[in-house]
């Protein structure tokens, strides 16, 4: 059967639909995943040939992770190369696996769509050793329970490819199940910085299928970069009407999630490696975050005042971001934290439009991705201009908590309306949109200089009155007389 | 300087050494009134523009060292609260002793910026502490230019208040102690001297109690705000005295004086780090004793209308000396019972300037205290000190109750400034008072368009009889009368002298501009230098290992440094020093002095004891920075030498040839010492087999490794200037440092090979 605007549906609905709306519609005729491996983040993104093996085969059921593997901090799906907007999970009643229900679009039996999910998992590798020197390699070790990809339907051919950073030092028993008996090749191929599995044939439905054996993996690989993790990100937006302007401020807790420094840092060995042909993985000495074109006046700075070892490029071609070279105040190694603030100014006029009469849409993005980098507590926090009424805020990705608040400044007499959106675990899939739209009619754009030009005349009719008042205690003649 | 025309005698034509417009009265007042406005309000802005120099180049920062303690104080005063603030036991500092901070400051400074901050908030400003504190010696220096402009006013006119304000606004001698971020006691109390002294002023010229009281809450202000209200204390009955002294005795005196001290006193002891000191130290008695002989005098007063002449000579003769003697007993019993304090070690450096340098060494190791050096008379007050004394003989010309004021304050503020460069602040204002004063005469006496006229009502062919009898006509008189009479005849004459004093005002200004600049606005924090090609660059080495220690070193970890740094480890690091700024306990900064002068055997202990997380050493070899911990070390060594002379003696840190070196030379103490181990560990192999050149000493370190046991390196800024190490806890096995340290680099391995081996399976077992 067909669910048409499953958007629409409450989720309660959409899970009692769910459980006739399991039958065996379509077939995988090919299932390829290809797990990049490296920093905080690991990217899996698995491409899907489903075929439909009945007429009107209704939503094209996607698990998202099974009984045991981990659930992803974000994932994005697209259909025939269609991306799909956002959909919510739901979790399967019988298994208990988390699913999504994908409108694949297939009305005939033996068509063909090409689904492609690309999810994100935080913290999938750890670093082992856990503790090394300042000079030593970095490696990672990457565990999953779950090798094959989890699906609800039988799939005749699975691939499955792991990409690591740099050197595949070693890695554990790869299934042996499913392989062709013919076959005499080894079930894996291991090149250097890449392990290849499979392929495997005719794997059952694994989260249909009772007894399915999932096969646990772990890859122990060299890095060359520093594993790095957002503690807290903080993202202030301010709305300045007057000034057409949208301020932007991140306040980043930036921390090396690497192996851990044993003993202490040396500079000499951190000066003199730079002479050496590797440069220590674990280092980190510089970032590059991205800010949107035509940002302006950038700043950075810490709990401690301004840093000034940092560089701004302006973005060098339209479309292309501008960049902002970050050095921390010290090279970070692992385990250290280092905590600072940039900001920018953008132009009001590209993130706000007006919306018919007096209502805007303002555009902001909920935060910066870095490549490989989870943030475990993303915030964005958006101050609108005083008097914006009817604030509404939507966001294209599930999030933890939206806030309501006044925030009072510079020259404010009621305050301005400020909204807080809270997620946890975000990574680079995130950086997009949030959509807040709000009523602001002209006549609260006059009430700050309405107040300032009142408590201006209010300060001088003050004084005019003071300076006329006679505060003596006997009167002016009395004086006279008495100092003559 | 719009001094109004004198009208000629009887309405007669004056002559006029050049055109001036015709402006009626009404006019003229009406604009010399907003003229003053303006140009008072200029002055202001000048004295702030120029004290922005080091926000302009670097950034809103609270500079060099005790401004960080202050705000940090701020910061607790605002986020916590007054009571917090002022019942603050701080236990971070002086580990383990910890301090109880509220009773032991002059609190003015943050209440000022506490109450700036909340009224900003209060009316929807939410600016930054820090902004508040940074920018506060800046506004209040605008407000010093208005005080000293109100102050002389009564010394002299106007004009004379302008010149004063705008010197007092940009003389470097007080900018040196009021840039942007300067947050010091000294950036309120300037401000804050000037405004009682011209409130007293003004009370002792009209007996006004409403003035006297004002100056009295001023004054308690000034009390609350910095340790230098004593001067204040003292000048205002010094001036008192020297009035009855000569005659001046009235009841104005009389009233403005009993309402100050006694209002003034009350206020001061509100203060609960003053608290009984004025009625129980030294210091404080001259005020007490003017106010009892006021009371005498007055007393005496009254007495003579009552008494007949004959009587009351002897009557007098008696009282006073039977009054002179009880009160100087009374002091004396007091004194030596205990219940005055006498003079303090600090009072006594005052009179004789070695007197700090043998009974105590903490004071005299602050540059600050220095006595001052001649070419920073100059420095500091550029032309202005060659006015200043002919400002105050023209106060001896005209010697009105104000101008007395000015004499003793000028006579004492120079020998005060000249013991110490820090009181170089004190004659400050009243050096640009009285250059105002001599300039301002100067400029009035050549700008006045006035000729000096001959008497020439007479007839013109009528005759005049001279002294000698002569008969002369008036033509030849006049030119005789002009060559004797001084005067100021032609245009040129004025011009050659005004050319040269608005060029000495020009140049006044360039230089004070200059100082400011290159002098006095260096965050000291940040260091400004070059890059190869010549663009600014910041070396910015202090903060880098601040912030690290704050967000890389667990929260209870204690910090050992030289004192200085303590307040800059507190307020950057958030972490718990051993000793810091505040120089209150000489044993303390002793010992940490010890721990740097010795070697590792004997400072370990030490180091444990006082649960010592990290050692924190400035080393400036490698860039050349001079104000590293290597120069500071002799003070350290003699400090700890002051306590523990049998174990430190300073001799032993110079070579045999009585030299203070690091070279190769060095003698063996110095070489053992931690403060050499650590400033020295592993910089020879910067450079790679070649000389290493210690750029500050311009000596040759020797190429021998320098070996650590007890502590280990675990932090080095950019450039080498902060330096830190961590202290080892003792052996998990229970051998020695030396020994586990060797043991871990393998090096004695083949000693006693059982017993290693032994010991490393222990240790293993530990662990699991």
């Amino acid at each position: 059967m067909r669910l048409p605007t499953l958007l629409s549906l409450p989720l309660l609905s959409l899970a009692t639909l769910v459980v006739e709306a399991f039958p065996k519609s379509y077939q995988n005729d090919a299932i390829s995943r290809s797990v990049e491996l490296g920093g905080s983040v690991t990217t899996v993104t698995s491409t899907i040939t489903a075929r439909s093996i009945a007429d009107q085969p209704g939503d094209y059921v996607l698990p998202l992770a099974g009984k045991t593997g981990k659930v992803p901090i974000a994932w994005e799906v697209s259909v025939n190369r269609n991306k799909l907007g956002q959909i919510a999970t739901s979790i399967d009643p019988e298994t208990g696996a988390q699913v999504v229900y994908i409108p694949a679009n297939l009305t005939q039996k033996d068509q063909l769509a090409s689904i492609i999910l690309t999810e994100y998992l935080a913290y999938q590798s750890k670093p082992l050793p856990e503790i090394i020197g300042q000079d030593e390699a970095q490696y990672l070790q990457f565990s999953s329970e779950t090798t094959f990809p989890e699906t609800a339907y039988h799939t005749k051919k699975m691939t499955i490819k792991y990409r690591a950073p740099r050197k595949i030092v070693s890695h554990s028993k790869t299934p042996n199940s499913y392989l062709p008996s013919e076959s005499t090749s080894k079930p894996y191929k291991l090149a250097g910085s890449s392990l290849n599995l499979g392929p495997f044939h005719n794997v059952p439905a694994s989260i249909k299928t009772v007894g399915f054996k999932q096969s646990p993996l772990t890859i122990h690989y060299d890095t060359s970069e520093p594993v790095l993790a957002i503690k807290t990100l903080q993202r202030f937006a301010e709305v300045g009407m007057w000034g057409g302007n949208l301020n932007m401020e991140d306040k980043i807790t930036l921390f090396n999630a690497g192996p851990k420094l044993r003993g202490f840092f040396s500079r000499l060995d951190f000066q003199s490696a730079r002479f050496r042909p590797t440069f220590p993985a674990q280092i980190l000495r510089e970032i590059t975050y991205p800010i949107p074109e035509g940002a302006s006046s950038p700043y950075y700075y810490d709990s401690i005042g301004n840093i000034s070892t940092s560089h701004f490029r302006p973005s060098s071609r339209a479309g292309l971001p501008a960049i902002l070279e970050i050095q921390p105040r010290f090279p970070l190694l692992g385990g250290w934290s280092f905590e600072f603030t940039v900001g920018w100014d953008l132009n009001l006029g590209s993130w706000m439009k007006t919306v018919g009469g007096d209502k805007k849409m303002l555009a902001v993005p909920f935060m910066t991705g870095l490549k490989g980098v989870v943030v475990d507590e993303a915030e964005l926090i958006v101050t609108l201009p005083e008097g914006a009424k009817n604030v509404e805020v939507v966001a294209p990705f599930p999030v933890a908590a939206v806030e309501h608040s006044v925030h009072k400044t510079y020259l404010d007499s009621t305050g301005r309306p400020r909204i807080t959106i809270k997620k946890a675990l975000a990574s680079e899939s995130n950086e997009q949109n949030i959509y807040i739209t709000y009523t602001y009619p002209f006549y609260a754009s006059l009430q700050k200089p309405a107040v300032v030009t009142l408590a201006s005349l209010t300060f001088f009719a003050i004084y005019w009155i003071v300076k006329r008042l006679d505060m003596r205690i006997a009167s002016a003649s009395v004086v006279k007389t008495k100092t003559e | 300087m719009s001094t109004p025309i004198p009208p000629g005698p009887a309405g007669r034509e004056v002559k006029l050494a050049y055109p001036i417009p015709k402006i009626s009265k009404t006019t003229l007042i009406n604009t010399s009134a907003l003229l003053r406005f303006t140009i008072l309000t200029v002055i202001s802005a000048a004295a702030i523009a120029s004290r922005l120099f080091a926000v302009v180049r670097h950034e809103s920062i609270i500079h060099e060292f005790d401004p960080w303690f202050n705000y940090r104080a701020s910061k607790v005063l605002v986020n916590e609260g007054f009571y917090e603030f002022w019942n603050w036991f701080d236990p971070t500092a002086w580990y383990p002793l910890g301090r109880v901070v509220g009773g032991t400051i002059y609190p003015g400074l943050m209440v000022t910026s506490g109450i700036i901050y909340n009224v900003l908030h209060y009316l929807n400003f939410p600016v930054d502490i820090r902004n508040v504190c940074v920018m506060l010696a800046p506004a209040f220096a605008g407000l010093t230019a208005w005080a000293t402009y109100l102050f002389t006013c009564e010394m002299a006119d106007e004009s004379t208040g302008l010149l004063a304000a705008a010197f007092m606004g940009i003389v470097p001698g007080y900018i040196s102690r009021s840039v942007a971020g300067s947050y010091d006691n000294e950036a309120i109390a300037i401000f804050l001297l000037m405004f009682t002294f011209y409130l007293w002023i003004r009370a002792a010229k009209t007996g006004s109690a409403f003035y006297s009281t004002l100056s009295a809450i001023f004054y308690g202000w000034m009390v609350a705000a910095w340790g230098g209200y004593v001067f204040i204390t003292n000048m205002v009955p010094l001036h008192v005295f020297v009035l009855v002294l000569m005659g001046r005795f009235s009841n104005r005196i009389y009233t403005a004086y009993s309402s100050w001290y006694v209002i003034g006193t009350l206020a001061s002891m509100q203060v609960p780090f003053v608290g009984f000191l004025p009625v129980r130290t030294s210091e404080h008695m001259a005020a007490l004793g003017v106010f009892g002989l006021l009371q005498l005098v007055a007393f005496v007063g009254i007495v003579r209308r009552l008494v007949p002449d004959k009587q009351f000579q002897s009557l007098l003769k008696t009282f006073v000396v039977l009054a002179f003697t009880v009160a100087l007993a009374v002091l004396v019993l007091l004194t030596t019972s205990g219940w005055i304090a006498p003079w303090t070690g600090r009072f006594y450096s005052l009179w004789d300037t070695g007197y700090a340098k043998i009974h105590i060494p903490i004071i005299a190791s602050v540059s600050e205290h220095q006595p001052t050096a001649w070419p920073s008379f100059f420095f500091d007050l550029e032309m202005l000190i060659f006015l200043f004394p002919a400002g105050v003989f023209l106060c001896f010309r005209e010697l009105r109750d104000e101008h007395l004021f000015i004499i003793i304050y000028a006579v004492l503020s120079s020998y005060f400034a000249g013991v110490m460069v820090r009181l170089m602040l004190v004659i400050t204002p009243v050096v640009c008072v009285s250059a105002a004063m001599a300039f301002s005469t100067l400029l009035k006496t050549y700008m006045d368009p006035v000729v000096p006229s001959i008497d020439m009502d007479t007839d013109r062919d009528s005759v005049i009889i001279d002294e000698k009898g002569e008969k002369k006509t008036p033509r030849a008189y006049a030119e005789k009368v002009k060559a004797s009479k001084p005067g100021i005849y032609g245009l040129d004459t004025r011009l050659a002298v005004l050319t040269p004093l608005v060029c000495s005002l020009v140049m006044f200004v360039y230089h004070c501009t200059w100082v400011t600049s290159n002098a006095y606005s260096s965050p000291s924090v940040v260091l400004a230098s070059r890059n190869a090609d010549g663009s600014p660059a910041v070396i910015d080495d202090f903060r880098s290992a601040y912030k690290w220690l704050r967000e890389n070193t667990e929260e209870d970890a204690v910090i050992a440094s030289w004192w200085d740094y303590g307040y800059q480890i507190a307020g950057f690091s958030n972490r718990t020093t051993l000793v810091d700024n505040s120089e209150y306990g000489v044993t303390h900064i002793a010992t940490v002095g010890k721990i740097m002068a010795t070697d590792e055997a004997t400072a370990y202990p030490i180091l444990r004891k006082h649960d010592v997380d990290y050692l924190l050493v400035i080393f400036g070899g490698l860039i050349g920075y001079s104000g590293d911990d290597i120069n500071k070390f002799l003070w350290m060594v003699r400090i700890s030498q002051g306590i523990w002379p049998d174990e430190i003696q300073e001799p032993n840190y110079f070579t045999p040839r009585g030299e203070y070196k690091m070279d190769a030379s060095a003698s063996p103490t110095m070489k053992n010492s931690l403060m050499y181990k650590m400033s020295y560990y592993r910089f020879p192999d910067l450079f790679g087999g070649g000389q290493a050149v210690d750029r500050v000493r311009q000596q040759v370190i020797p190429n021998t490794p320098i070996e650590l046991n007890v502590i280990e390196e675990a932090f080095t800024s950019e450039n080498w200037i902060v330096r830190i190490f961590a202290v080892k806890k003792e052996d998990d096995i229970g051998r020695g440092l030396p020994e586990s340290t060797a043991f871990a680099k393998g090096t004695k391995l083949k000693k006693s090979k059982s017993a290693k081996v032994g010991g490393a399976k222990k240790k293993g077992s530990q662990k699991a």
